[in-house]
This record gives C-alpha cells, sequence and structure tokens, in this order.
C-alpha cells in the first residue's frame, strides 16, 4: 500500500496542471463555448421549429360566475373560491351565489362575460344537471367553458360524496386520477412497453458513456504524446513516478469531459427552464415518452444511481488507461491516430454490442453483456435498473471491470517508465507485454 | 553525505550498453562522466535516476539506495524540452510544486533565477518601464511568453532554471554548454561555480574537454560501454608526465627538436608545440638551445591536457569531441 502511496505521489500536482492547461488551450474552450452555445440553443430551435407558438398566461375569460344550486348537496360560491384559490386560470373571475345577486327569482340577463352555473335535478328526476349559461354573444372562450364544466363537476362529485360523510382520506382515494389502456394479450406478454424502454435507456447510456470515453481518449493521447514529444519526460522522471503522471492526467481529462459534459447539461436544463417560460415546451416524460421510454419501469433508487456513476467511473478508467499506454508508445504526434484508434475501436465495441444486448432480455444474454469486461461498462447497469439482473450480479461485474483496472494499473506501473522513454516506432501491445516480462524479472 | 555508484550495468538483450560502472563522491565537487556517443554516459545517469532498470549494480545515496522522491535532484537531461504552448510561469510552477516547492516558495525562486539567468524579459514581460501602448493610449499587456518562442539558447536557460529551482543537494547535468553561445556558456560557467561553492555534489557529462577540466576533480571516461580511465584528474595527468612543451623562439629550431628525438606536433611563426618523452628530454632541448645562443621567448612544460587523453583512450572513436 506504501508502495503505490509512492507511486501516486504528485498526482494532484499533475492533475491541477493539467486540467488548468486544458482550460487555457483556445481549441477547449472554443469547443466548450461552441457546446454551451448549442445545448442553450437547441430547446428554443427545436421547439419554434415544431411550430410551438409563444406562451401566454391563460386566465378564464369570465368575469363573473353565479352559482345555483338546487340539489340536495351542499354546493356554494365559497366552494368554487376555495377549490381555484391557487389557480391563476381563475384569477380574473369572481364566484357568487345568484341568490345574493338576484334575491327575487326572475327573468335576467347575463353580460358577455358572465356565466350561470346550476345544480339541479334531471327533468326525469333520475338524476341531476349542471347547466352552464352563456348570454348569446359567444364572447367566453370554449376552452374556458370546458375548464368551467371541469371545476362544477369536480365540486358536485366532492358534494355528493362528503354528504355521505366519507373522511378526507376516502376523499382522496375516490378523486384520485386514473387512466384505463387496451392491449392484445400478446402485446401484454411481450411487455412492449419494457422493451422499448430498456432499449433506449441502454441505447442512451450507451452513447453518453462511448461520447466521455472518446472524447477522454483523444484528450489523454495527446497529452501523453505532447510531453513525449516535446522532449520532456526525463525531466518529469527525476520529480514524479510514471503511474502518478498517467494517473494525474487520466483523472485531469476525466474532470474536464465531466466539466463539458456536465456544461452541456446545465447548459440545455437552463435553456429548456428559461424557454418553458416564453414557449410551450413538452415534459420531460412527455419527451421520454414519445421516444417509448418509461420513467415508471426504472427502478430509479440511490443505488441504481451509484451504479451508473461507478460503472461510468470504472468504464472511464479502462479505456483512459489503455489510451495512456498506447500513446506513450508513440514518439510524435503523426502517430496519435493510430492509438487513438486502437483505444476508440475498443468503445466502438464495447458500444455496438451494448446495444445489440440492449435489445434482448433473454437471461443468458443479460448475464453475459452484464458479466463480460468491456461490454458490462456498458450493459450492467442498465440491466440493473430493468430489474434484469440483481445486485449480486452489479457487484460481481464490478469486481471484473476492477480487475482488469488493476491489471491496466499494474501493467502502467511496470512498462510506462520504459514506453515514454522509448523512441521510434510505435510500440504494439504484444511488445508491451514482452517489455512487462522483462520489467518483471529485471531488479 | 556520500554518493556511491557501485558496478552498474544495463544490457538490452545481448548488447551491453554499460559495464560495471563504479565511482564513489566522498564530498562535494564535480564528477565528470566523459566518453564518445554512445558510450554510455547518459545511459549511466538515467539508470542512477531509476529512470531505467539496471541488470547489476546499485547506487547509493547516504548509504541508502538513492531514491528521487527523498533526495533532492536537479536534473538538466540531454533531450531538452519543455512544454511548447504553456506559458513559461505555470511550467516552472509545475516543476516546481513536484519537487515539493510550494507555489509561493517557486515564485521567489523563478524570480531570483531569472534575474540571474538575463530571461525576467519572457517571465515578466508587462515589467518593463516601456510597455506598449494600445490606440487609445492604454497600456497593452504583453501576454506571458510560451516556450516555442523563445530560441533554443533561451529554452535551455528555462530548463537549467527547472533543475536549480528545488535548490538540489545533487545535481546532474548532461551536456550543460552544448549548444550555447560564448556569453550563455560564462553566464552557465558562473552558476555552476557558484553551486559548486554552496557545497552541492554535481556530475556532469561533458565533450567540452576545457570545461570538464575547469570544473571537475574526478573523472570517468567510458568508451564502448566500458570504463577505460578513471580517477582524480591531477593524478591521471600526473602520471601522464610533463610531456607537452610549448616553445617560442626568433628562428627555427626544427633541426635541434628532430636531433633530440622529440616530435612536433604544430609550428607557427617559430612558435612549437612539441611532444616531449619527459622533463630530460625537454631540459636536453633548453641546454641544446642556450649553447647555440639562440634566444628563446616562451618554454613551457606541461602535462598532457584531458583532450589528450582522452583521445588517446578513445583513440578514433573521440572524432567528435569538441
Amino acid at each position: 500500500m506504501k508502495q503505490y502511496k509512492n507511486k501516486l505521489q504528485g498526482t494532484g500536482s499533475v492533475f491541477r496542471f493539467t486540467l488548468q492547461q486544458f482550460f487555457k488551450n483556445k481549441a477547449n474552450m472554443i469547443s466548450l463555448l461552441i457546446v454551451l452555445l448549442v445545448s442553450t440553443l437547441v430547446t428554443p430551435i427545436t421547439t419554434l421549429l415544431s411550430g410551438a407558438e409563444s406562451k401566454e398566461v391563460e386566465i378564464a375569460n369570465i368575469s363573473r360566475v353565479f352559482v345555483a344550486n338546487s340539489t340536495p348537496y351542499t354546493i356554494t360560491d365559497e366552494d368554487f373560491t376555495e377549490a381555484v384559490s391557487e389557480n391563476s386560470y381563475w384569477a380574473n373571475t369572481t364566484f357568487c351565489e345568484l341568490s345574493d345577486v338576484l334575491p327575487n327569482p326572475g327573468v335576467y340577463s347575463l353580460a358577455e362575460d358572465e356565466v350561470e352555473v346550476r345544480f339541479m335535478a334531471s327533468e326525469d328526476q333520475t338524476g341531476y344537471t349542471i347547466n352552464i349559461t352563456t348570454c348569446d354573444a359567444e364572447t367566453v372562450s370554449e376552452d374556458s367553458l370546458e375548464a368551467l364544466e371541469a371545476l362544477s363537476t369536480e365540486l358536485f362529485e366532492i358534494a355528493r360524496y362528503k354528504s355521505l360523510n366519507v373522511s378526507d382520506e376516502q376523499l382522496a382515494i375516490l378523486m384520485a386520477s386514473w387512466r384505463y389502456d387496451t392491449d392484445s394479450i400478446d402485446g401484454y406478454l411481450e411487455d412492449d412497453n419494457k422493451w422499448g424502454t430498456q432499449y433506449m435507456l441502454q441505447y442512451a447510456y450507451s452513447f453518453v458513456l462511448m461520447m466521455v470515453c472518446t472524447l477522454s481518449v483523444s484528450y489523454i493521447v495527446r497529452s501523453v504524446i505532447e510531453e513525449k514529444a516535446s522532449k520532456l519526460v526525463e525531466t518529469l522522471m527525476v520529480s514524479i513516478q510514471p503511474l502518478a503522471l498517467i494517473v494525474g492526467k487520466v483523472l485531469a481529462s476525466m474532470a474536464y469531459v465531466l466539466i463539458f459534459m456536465g456544461a452541456m447539461l446545465g447548459g440545455y436544463v437552463l435553456s429548456f427552464y428559461i424557454t418553458g417560460i416564453f414557449l410551450e415546451v413538452g415534459s420531460l416524460g412527455d419527451t421520454l415518452g414519445n421516444m417509448g421510454i418509461s420513467l415508471d419501469l426504472m427502478n430509479f433508487t440511490p443505488i441504481s444511481i451509484i451504479a451508473f456513476v461507478v460503472s461510468l467511473l470504472l468504464g472511464y478508467l479502462t479505456f483512459s488507461l489503455i489510451a495512456g499506454l498506447s500513446a506513450s508508445g508513440c514518439s510524435n504526434m503523426e502517430e496519435s491516430e493510430g492509438a487513438t484508434l486502437g483505444a476508440t475501436f475498443l468503445i466502438i465495441f464495447g458500444y455496438i454490442i451494448a446495444c445489440a444486448a440492449g435489445a434482448t432480455s433473454a437471461p443468458v444474454a443479460v448475464y453475459i453483456s452484464s458479466l463480460v469486461p468491456f461490454v458490462s461498462i456498458f450493459c450492467a447497469p442498465v440491466h440493473y435498473l430493468m430489474g434484469n439482473i440483481g445486485l449480486g450480479a452489479l457487484i460481481l461485474a464490478w469486481v471484473l471491470q476492477i480487475v482488469v483496472v488493476i491489471a491496466l494499473a499494474v501493467l502502467c506501473g511496470k512498462i510506462y517508465r520504459s514506453l515514454i522513454m522509448h523512441r521510434g516506432t510505435r510500440i504494439t501491445w504484444k511488445q508491451m507485454l514482452v517489455m512487462f516480462r522483462q520489467n518483471t524479472t529485471a531488479n | 553525505m556520500s554518493l556511491v555508484v557501485k558496478n552498474l550495468s544495463k544490457k538490452y538483450g545481448e548488447k551491453t550498453v554499460l559495464e560495471n560502472l563504479s565511482f564513489t563522491m566522498e564530498k562535494p565537487g564535480v564528477y565528470a562522466l566523459l566518453g564518445t556517443n554512445g558510450a554510455g554516459k547518459t545511459t549511466s545517469i538515467r539508470m542512477m535516476l531509476g529512470m531505467l532498470s539496471k541488470n547489476s549494480g546499485e547506487v547509493l545515496w547516504n548509504d541508502k539506495p538513492l531514491d528521487t522522491a527523498t533526495c533532492n535532484v536537479g536534473y538538466l537531461a540531454e533531450e531538452r524540452g519543455l512544454y511548447p504552448k504553456y506559458t513559461l510561469m505555470d511550467q516552472l510552477i509545475y516543476f516546481a510544486g513536484l519537487r515539493g516547492v510550494s507555489k509561493s516558495e517557486a515564485k521567489k525562486r523563478i524570480k531570483y533565477w531569472a534575474k540571474r539567468l538575463e530571461v525576467e524579459e519572457y517571465l515578466y514581460p508587462n515589467a518593463s518601464t516601456e510597455e506598449t501602448k494600445g490606440k487609445k493610449g492604454r497600456k497593452k499587456p504583453e501576454k506571458p511568453k510560451t516556450a516555442d518562442q523563445l530560441s533554443k539558447g533561451n529554452q535551455q536557460k528555462f530548463q537549467f532554471m527547472t533543475a536549480l529551482i528545488s535548490d538540489p543537494e545533487l545535481l546532474i547535468l548532461d551536456e550543460p554548454l552544448s549548444g550555447l553561445d560564448p556569453v550563455n556558456t560564462d553566464l552557465f560557467k558562473n552558476i555552476i561555480r557558484e553551486e559548486i561553492a554552496k557545497g552541492k555534489y554535481l556530475i556532469m557529462s561533458s565533450h567540452q574537454m576545457a570545461t570538464v577540466e575547469e570544473f571537475c576533480t574526478e573523472i570517468t571516461i567510458l568508451d564502448h560501454s566500458k570504463v577505460v580511465l578513471q580517477g582524480n584528474l591531477n593524478e591521471i595527468k600526473k602520471s601522464y608526465g610533463r610531456v607537452n612543451l610549448a616553445l617560442k623562439v626568433e628562428q627555427d629550431i626544427t633541426s635541434y627538436i628532430n636531433a633530440v628525438g622529440a616530435e612536433i606536433v604544430t609550428e607557427k611563426e617559430y612558435e612549437y608545440q612539441i611532444k616531449v618523452t619527459g622533463e630530460e628530454q625537454a631540459n636536453k632541448l633548453l641546454g641544446s638551445l642556450i649553447q647555440n645562443n639562440i634566444s628563446i621567448i616562451t618554454f613551457d612544460l606541461r602535462e598532457p591536457s584531458l583532450h589528450e587523453i582522452f583521445v588517446e583512450k578513445v583513440g578514433g572513436d573521440a572524432h567528435e569531441t569538441v
């Protein structure tokens, strides 16, 4: 342990310096600003392109509602006022008892923006009618009348339940919303909704992981080769152990990419929120629903969030160490393409397999894709979230991934110094293993 | 404090690149590692610093294996480098930080060494009184310099600064003066002298024999990965005897030189560089000249130079030596 502590001494300095230089790099800052700009503009632009109109604050165009009740149930203007007290839609509307305004029954006329709601027994005396009356001018909008109808119906329902002395809890149960869905028996058995959710979740998570890893790989490769090409390695090796050098770079790159992704997400969320003030934007649930993803089917718990974060970090570490090793075998920037390609190939391989695995719920495929390193990074947390594997299988997947990361770290520790001191043609993975054997036997 | 290098050897496959290098520095001073290109100097240094694995041998600093994490080592590598696009100040603070120097202390030291190495203008471009002004008369601050904006000589100064920034107790300089103009060579030499005076341990590898002679007390000459000569420089020279005779006269004395059996190395306007077998042959030549009333302006009998010793030891391989 102490040996590894010594080997990692100076990691913090490398991390700070590398991250600082990432942010001082003009190209990086321009990329960050472009991403921030795009993520900020994407919501208003797509919303406008989809034909959304400016969001006006909707208010019922009814100035006064006269309430008349001839049923045995108690419904007053105060019930209406209380029910809409926190609803800005009715901000310009007052509710009053018809009897207060017109103590003596008789013919009266309504103003253009006035409405009468009358609760009464039906003509055949078997039920009740809610009669909503306006003047002939049709000034009151259809939306306002529909809203008033819904409000009146709800209050009438409540009044009827209350007449039976139901408690507040019982009332809440009775008034809870419900929906119905129709499906064929085959469709029910295939669980289409779950399949779609799993596929889309697998696709989305794999895409994020692939983006994070691919971006990081290119930064790490560039950073390592830049150092080698600058002939700085010997100067650095006097002050720091090779493992600390690569770990510092890997962590700095991860921090930069996470800040990058965070800025992108932050820009999107902020833009979504601000756009929502002025334009009609769908809710996140609606958006996901349109994509076939049901949030109800996902087992979102703190553990499942940890599962995603841990898998993301392990995946990042695996591919970053591979990228660091590949890059250290290069001698100049011209060879960076080859180094990036190797690591990117592995990422794409895992991504494609994960996308394919996301389309199946067959137990064998689920367990293979959840446990085989490189693929499990993409698949295990999704399968866990969807309930296809348990926590034990997820932990086993992590253990296997950690073994791979440790193996790569040990390989780095043994050969990274030799690799970065190397000058000449790019070192292959086969040569790296030979180097590892030699360095293990040498003192 | 002492530095002990014992039986250091390195092989790449079947090829030996260093064979049993051993030396000791019991007290502060300068130790020189000399040799032709590819003789094993840089390999030795890299192994001493733990950059290369060794097949055998050990390096002890105060009787413990030399560990760059615990021993304050300054190293000017033969392969010079700086991050080309990063500011020089950032790099110097970074290198100082890696050697455990705090940021505030590093800034003080950078200021000192910048002045000492005459590179302040690159680190503090706006400190000058002649600040450039923008169109509206406002001061337009200059951007800090990056390494790729500097000449090679100035880059070398900054690399030297990275070696010195931690105030090392052991300073290893691999070809410190190569590529420098005479003015900067003197600047570097003065700093090296100061470090010696401060009681530092210095290991220097160089092709410039005059420089080595100027600073070093102990030397090792490597040839084809083997030690061919080692020891105290004065004693080595003494062992060769005083065989270099510089003679300036007012007429041609070739016949007298040939008569005593000495060898003329160079001759220019009656100024001779002569190789003698020893003091006896030199005195014989002097007696002969006096006897024949030849007026002598200079008669200087000296030990062989390090250059000559080096050439003799490594033979034809020394053609690249300065």
